[in-house]
């Protein structure tokens, strides 16, 4: 593939982890990797050079909000949203599809596309798959996505079956509609609900496509979470080896944690930057909420780990944010915000290097039983049955010492 | 502090103030603090040359008083702000521009907090400024919103004295007199109503103690034999030609409200003193431009080609104007970048221009170049959603 050169770097010997990197037109990404979503061509209160330092290598826009603003015309005088952003890292969009079906109630899909009233004057409009390769060229991301024809997890066979076989005609329209395969991948998207045998045509009809990278989709919905497991434990199990594997809107510590052992190596979430602002701060030792009253008076940092500028002494050059500081601006002060999705982005990538770093060493099943403890504070009693059941899929007991 | 240079009929002047940490040359600003932060900027947003010293109004975190957590953690008021170690804070009792109160007593005056109106005594005030030792503290002051009666003048000129006279024997009794420089209060009345002070100024133990006045009335109602102080200005200045009026009247340090204000605006500075040269032919030259205009939609230019802020060196209008629009945190940020780094630059423009003895002559050139005010904006700030 002229734009994507995938290289597996380490494999765990207990599990199906991987620690791959995928070179791309801005730059290397190292998997395991949470990519951040900047929505609206920004992470909410962090700037571009700020998400570099962090060590971010790739980010998320949203087609649909670009299509809007700035809109096709103005990307395509500017040169694309890298441009616009001053973004020198790579780039990932969806297709708009699923923003469509999520925010606006009155989309209706039929086998052209998604027809939908336009948010500015109420008119219909059509996004089609070449639509939106046609926006996702112009906005030049580095990873477009096929547009997909999304339901949600427990909608009824015979429908979720029409929007499986429905998604590969789309890929199909989208790779015909491809203009820059030169400096652009196309990933397709895995469909098929909570129903292994329909997850298990779409893998096999969508690796036909040979597309260079593949998705999971339709399985962020807070769906029956042993189900969604087993389900990307039957999708890596039949994805070929040797193409990165995203698996979409999912960016929960836990989840990430248990997918990455079941196989997966790329994963995005509104989640962190979001739960920042309503003031709760993702650590180790689980989510604290800067709102409760206990850390008014608290003078410790968010976490004595983390390794975010707001966690930091400034005896060490950090800024040495406090609990009761932060709790002070929580919701009244911008700031607060910015400060909370530093932090909170930071754990994200940290936790993903983390995993990396110990698949390289061939510690990872250590890595996962500690970090659950951890994250449980120590009492298994509490650790969701859910992720033990996954997990023994791949040879890790979490029960066991 | 000594006038090194007096520029006639002006009475604006190039001075310094030293502080434990540093010595600010004045002219200069201070800028307010929203809670303690720099709205929209984390720390390393911040240029620490460009904003050596910030105002901290207590009121913000005064919710409970003593109870406050501001008081009940451990620590002096660099622990508690997110702030960058080289960045001076000074402390006053009230926000830089406050809601509106009116009562006060004796022994307290009136705040708004949070969560509601508080009866904020000297003695907790002392306290506060005791436990968290400031680079500079304002002692109490009775300002009322509204114009005071002829009975209240008088007191409040005494409350400045009594409530001054508490704070620094507090401090002499802590040791903390070489940590925190202590701005007279002095009251929005008329000079009448200011001999008190003359009298008191003339105690040598006195005018040792005290680094500067915290001027809330007129400039011009200070009496003379006060000016050798520095005068930190607080009304609020909207324009950067009242900022330059302000600097003749003879004030050394002003607040950066108008900053704030246009920032949250989508407004980008665009001057520069001395104004530049240029043969305009009857057209004024804009002070800003509102970003939030449809004209910068595909502008990939720095907001102000040349400036060399962290904004203007990384990202375009085009940008910062789909942040506008999209309602973008980010948006806010970069314009409150690019305008605290010109304003940096107006202020040391101001100063070269006194000490070169070209302050007048720079001044009129500037009123007879820019646009009195600021361009309107069409969109709406950050808490306007
Ligand atoms: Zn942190
Ligand atoms: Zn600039």
């Amino acid at each position: 593939y002229p734009a994507l050169n995938y290289k597996i770097i380490a494999k765990c010997s207990t599990t199906r982890a991987r620690a791959s990197v995928l070179e791309l037109p801005h730059g290397p990404v190292e998997a395991p990797v949470f990519m951040p979503v900047g929505t609206q061509a920004s992470l909410k209160g962090v700037l571009p050079d700020q998400l570099d330092r962090m060590g971010c290598q790739i980010m998320l826009n949203n087609t649909y909000h670009l299509g809007l603003k700035p809109g096709k015309e103005i990307l395509d005088t500017i040169g694309g949203a890298h441009k616009l952003q001053s973004w020198k890292r790579n780039l990932l969009t969806d297709s708009g599809g699923f923003q469509m079906v999520s925010l606006l109630k009155l989309a209706t899909i039929t086998e052209e596309g998604v027809t939908f009233l336009s948010p500015r004057d109420g008119t219909p409009m059509l996004l089609t798959p070449e639509h939106s390769i046609e926006l996702q060229n112009t906005i030049g991301s580095d990873i477009m996505m096929q547009l997909d024809d999304v339901v949600h997890t427990l909608t009824e066979d015979v429908r979720m079956e029409e929007a499986m076989y429905r998604s590969i005609r789309w890929l199909d329209r989208c790779l015909k509609a491809h203009k820059n395969t030169e400096t652009q991948n196309l990933f397709c998207i895995i469909q098929g609900g909570l129903n292994k045998r329909l997850r298990e045509i779409c893998c096999k009809e969508m690796m036909k496509r040979d597309t260079p990278g593949i998705a999971i989709g339709g399985l962020s919905g807070g769906e029956e979470k042993r189900s969604f497991c087993e389900i990307v434990h039957t999708c890596t199990g039949i994805l070929p080896e040797s193409k990165p594997r995203y698996l979409m809107g999912v960016g929960y510590a836990e989840d990430l944690v248990v997918c990455v052992a079941l196989g997966m190596d790329m994963f995005d979430c509104v989640y962190p930057t979001r739960t920042a602002r309503f003031g709760n701060a993702l650590t180790r030792n689980g989510i604290l909420n800067l709102r409760n009253r206990r850390f008014k008076t608290d003078s410790s940092p968010l976490d004595t780990e983390c390794q975010c500028p707001c966690c930091i002494p400034k005896e060490k050059g950090g800024w040495g944010i406090t609990r009761a500081f932060l709790s002070s601006l929580v919701s009244k002060e911008t700031v607060g915000a910015h400060l909370m999705t530093i932090h909170n982005t930071q754990f994200q990538l940290q936790l993903m290097n983390d995993m990396r770093t110990s698949i390289i060493k061939d510690c990872f099943p250590q890595f996962v039983k500690d970090f659950f403890i951890k994250w449980h504070k120590g009492d298994r009693s509490t650790y969701p049955e859910w992720a033990v059941t996954a997990l023994r899929l791949v040879n890790i007991d979490l029960l066991e010492d | 502090m000594a006038a090194l240079n007096a520029c006639y009929p002006s009475s604006a002047r190039i001075s310094s103030v030293s502080l434990k940490s540093k010595v600010l040359q004045t002219p200069c600003f201070i800028f307010p603090t929203s809670k303690g932060t720099i709205p929209h900027l984390t720390p390393d947003n911040i240029n620490d040359n460009e904003v050596p010293i910030v105002y901290f109004g207590l009121e913000d975190s005064l919710d409970l008083l003593e109870k406050s957590p501001i008081f009940t953690v451990d620590g002096e008021i660099d622990k508690w702000v997110a702030g960058t170690p080289s960045q001076s804070i000074l402390i006053a009792p009230r926000r830089s521009i406050p809601l509106p109160s009116v009562s006060a007593g004796p022994q307290n005056i009136e705040i708004l907090t949070s969560s509601g109106l508080r009866k904020l005594t000297n003695e907790v005030y002392v306290k506060a400024i005791t436990k968290l030792r400031p680079e500079i503290a304002i002692a109490l002051n009775d300002n009322p919103s509204n114009v005071p009666g002829v009975k209240r003048k008088p007191k409040m000129t005494e409350r400045s004295i009594t409530w001054t006279n508490e704070l620094l024997s507090s401090l002499q009794n802590n040791e903390l007199t070489e940590k925190v420089k202590v701005f007279f209060p002095v009251p929005n009345v008329e000079t009448s109503y200011l001999t008190p002070l003359i009298e008191r100024f003339r105690e040598s133990d006195y005018k040792q103690h005290i680094t500067g006045l915290a001027c809330y009335g007129d400039l011009q109602s200070i009496p003379s034999d006060l000016s050798i102080y520095p005068k930190l200005f607080l009304r609020p200045l909207l324009t950067p030609l009242a900022i330059l009026q302000s600097i003749h009247q003879g004030a050394d340090i002003i607040m950066a409200d108008l900053v704030n204000q246009a920032s949250d605006s989508g407004i980008a500075f665009t001057f520069t003193f001395p104004a530049p040269v240029e043969n305009l032919l009857n057209r004024k030259l804009e002070l800003a431009w509102d970003m939030w205009n449809n004209r910068f939609a595909t502008d990939l230019s720095p907001l102000q080609p040349g400036c060399s802020c962290n904004t203007c060196q990384s990202y375009s209008r085009a940008y910062v104007h789909h942040l506008l629009q999209a309602r973008e945190l980010v948006g806010w940020i970069m314009v409150q970048q690019h305008n605290i780094h010109v304003f940096h630059n107006f202020f040391a423009g101001i100063r070269d221009s006194i000490k070169a003895g070209n302050f007048l002559r720079d001044t009129e050139i500037f009123e007879k170049i820019y646009s009195p005010n600021f361009p309107r904006t069409t969109g709406l700030g950050p808490r306007k959603r």
